[in-house]
């Protein structure tokens, strides 16, 4: 999947919410070292970005006409008949439901994180922030083992739910939606916390002064002030989560149920298990134009809600 | 805004100090800062600081930066708890209220303009949150716009405005709030020099027109005189001298406050105590003059006259080209002259010591080597304890 790389070039634009204005003409033999400085970058793009997102959207339009053999055409039937069958949008929709739950979840849990870091930590600001930090420096794979344990039927979840009498068996965590929730809010809670408290920092605390100097009680200072202000973080945020779960290999595979199919393990079913390219490539290109979809609803409603944004 | 708030009719009460305290005032008060003292991690910034202040009065906190005068405001305002006094306000004690309670409103150093609402919001926020229907809150937000001459950018965000019009949405949004007292926080320092003597001027003309109670905190001795009935110099964390301009300026009560208002010199010589009253400095190069008794809270002569210091401003030192007839006229040789503007700034040595004399430029002056003659009124002499 390529929605993170999309999303990657995009998620700036969060914040100020528009285009900048246009830089003046430079000279040419500034316009020359800007060409070159760019060289490196697309080195990499062009061969490794670019020219397979081509590949991809050809064989989305080329015909299937047997596991393996794509015959050049110019033809939308491949999309018709991923639209058109309920194993399929079912996979959209699980996919983006737990896209969204995911984002809601990390922006519930990493919100007041946020906030505690940037305004009350104190002295713990740099342990709270390590421990932010920690996770992302532990690969993937193992902390996946380790939700595996907690979670399983005789994990420590279901053995303390059992040892209390709260249940009579096993509550299905692994290899369910549910776990694979747990799982995805536990690994991009960073992604979510980074951006938030990087507008929080970027907000003056004056402000919170001036508020409760106007006859603004904290709570009241909280909703007025403070949120609107990190509102900006907050998409940004919401973006990278959304992208990444959107594109997650890993933890649909590993901690979630074969019977709740999701975006990236099935483009690697169609392509690897039945290669059927032709499918795979029409449902990465569908993500990918879910994903631009939602960051541009997003760029907008931040448009809206927050014109303010585009110049902090 | 109620301009029916009359403006005291007799002169503020002087000096309000712990001691001046116990007399009555001739005005209601609107702020009483009682003997308020406060330390940051055992630093005390703040030591038995008192001051009342009359209804539509203007004071000034004026010290340099670290004296204490920012935490004293904010003390009033509520975001700082003081570790001893009282604050009153229109005689209730407000020690217990939270900022949002106290019927102050602060105009601050950098504006904290919401950056998130526009001018209308910014300037109805503090009405917003004192819930007054709609109709209340728009015709004091246009009042608050038409008084700061700010109609027609309501709909601007704070960053599409310039730096003096956001000196103004912040002063607007502090008087719609009609506050009891109104607390200035180095409100023009970041505007430039033009625009800020401007501000000065409009201020000025703003808060009495309303009447409001103000104090402003301020490094600037020219704002703080510009602007305010009273002064209270601040320096280590205490109040030094209370008073109006004219008497801050013509009886210091402390070498500080002397230093503080400008150039100055400091005469050389021993000070005795002269028989009759007053003292006498013997100092360099045969300078030997009769000096009035210094200003001391008591109005007695202080028995120790050694930890007396003389000081003299440069605007009453003259350095004239022939002896004069004063008695205080001592031989001097000029150094340096320099022109700042409307003045001359003349500086000769007197023996070991430099001189410094600035008068209105008149067109010739003498030349660095010249012989001159110092020459001054001793009545125009500072003593003060050192």
């Amino acid at each position: 999947m390529t929605a993170a790389s999309v999303d990657a070039s995009r998620v700036g634009d969060a914040g100020r919410g528009g285009p900048r204005a246009r830089p003046a003409r430079l000279p040419v033999a500034e316009r020359a070292v800007v060409a070159v400085m760019l060289l490196p970058a697309l080195a990499v793009l062009v061969p490794f970005f670019l020219l397979p997102m081509a590949v991809l959207v050809r064989n989305s339009v080329w015909i299937q006409q047997a596991p393996g053999l794509l015959v050049p055409a110019l033809s939308l039937d491949t999309y018709l008949m991923v639209l058109t069958d309920f194993f399929y949008l079912e996979m959209f929709a699980n996919t983006f439901g737990v896209s969204l739950a995911v984002t809601v979840l990390t922006a519930l849990i990493g919100y007041p994180f946020a906030y505690f870091i940037v305004r009350r930590s104190g002295r713990w600001r740099a342990v709270l922030i390590w421990c932010l930090y920690l996770p992302l420096l532990v690969s993937v794979i193992a902390r996946v083992f380790g939700w595996i344990v907690i979670t399983a039927d005789s994990g420590l979840i279901n053995a303390t739910l059992l040892g209390l009498g709260l249940v009579e068996e096993p509550v299905r965590i692994l290899y369910a939606p549910g776990g694979m929730l747990l799982g995805m809010t536990h690994r991009y809670l960073p992604i979510m916390v980074l951006p938030i408290a990087a507008a929080i920092v970027k907000s003056d605390p004056a402000l919170i002064r001036a508020s409760r100097d106007l006859g603004s009680g904290p709570v009241a200072t909280f909703f007025r002030v403070e949120l609107p202000l990190s509102l900006p973080g907050i998409i940004a945020g919401a973006q990278l989560v959304f992208a990444a779960v959107l594109s997650d290999f890993v933890l649909p595979l590993l901690l979630g149920s074969t019977r709740f199919r999701m975006l990236a393990p099935a483009i690697y079913d169609e392509a690897v298990g039945r290669m059927n390219w032709g499918h795979a490539a029409a449902i990465a290109c569908l993500g990918v134009a879910i994903m631009a979809v939602v960051l541009m609803t997003s760029n907008t409603v931040v448009r809206r809600l927050a014109p303010w944004a585009r110049a902090l | 805004m109620t301009a029916s708030r009359s403006r005291p009719a007799d002169p503020p009460p002087a000096a309000a100090t712990a001691a001046a305290s116990e007399a009555p005032a001739p005005v209601p008060e609107d702020l009483e800062i009682f003997r308020i003292s406060k330390s940051f991690d055992r630093v005390r910034v703040l030591e038995d600081c008192s001051l009342r202040v009359a209804r539509g009065e203007v004071v000034a906190l004026l010290g340099p930066s670290g004296c204490g005068k920012s935490t004293l405001l904010n003390i009033v305002a509520g975001f700082e708890r003081p570790d001893g006094g009282d604050v009153s306000i229109r005689g209730r004690t407000v020690d217990g209220d939270p900022p949002n309670r106290r019927a102050t409103a602060m105009v601050f150093q950098n504006y904290a303009l919401f950056p998130h609402m526009t001018v209308r919001a910014n300037i109805g926020y503090g009405l917003a949150a004192r819930r007054l229907d709609r109709r209340e809150t728009a015709g004091r937000v246009a009042e608050a716009l038409a008084l700061l001459r700010l109609d027609g950018l309501e709909d601007r965000y704070p960053n599409e405005l310039s730096g003096g019009q956001q000196q103004r949405v912040a002063i607007a949004r502090a008087i719609a709030t009609r506050p009891d007292v109104l607390l200035l926080d180095e409100a023009l320092s970041a505007l430039d020099k033009t625009l800020r003597e401007a501000m000065q001027v409009e201020l000025s003309l703003l808060v009495r027109r309303l009447g409001v109670t103000t104090i402003m905190v301020t490094h600037d001795q020219r704002e703080a005189f510009a602007m305010a009935d009273r002064i209270a110099i601040m320096h280590g964390g205490r109040i030094l001298q209370v008073g109006r301009p004219d008497e801050i300026y013509g009886r210091p009560k402390t070498a500080f406050v002397v230093e503080f208002l400008g150039s100055v010199n400091r005469l050389p010589g021993t000070v005795t105590p002269r028989p009759g009253g007053g003292v006498r400095l013997a100092g360099a190069a045969g300078l030997d003059v009769a000096l009035p008794a210094p200003a001391t809270d008591t109005g007695g002569t202080p028995t120790d006259p050694s930890g007396l210091a003389v000081y003299l401003r440069a605007s009453d030192v003259d350095l004239a080209s022939a002896p004069t007839d004063q008695h205080s006229a001592a031989p001097a040789t000029v150094t340096l002259v320099s022109l700042l503007g409307a003045t001359r700034r003349i500086v000769a040595s007197l023996g070991d010591h430099q001189v410094i004399s600035e008068r209105p430029d008149t067109g010739s002056s003498p030349a660095p080597g010249d012989a001159v003659y110092l020459a001054f009124d001793p009545a125009t002499c500072h003593v003060v304890p050192q």
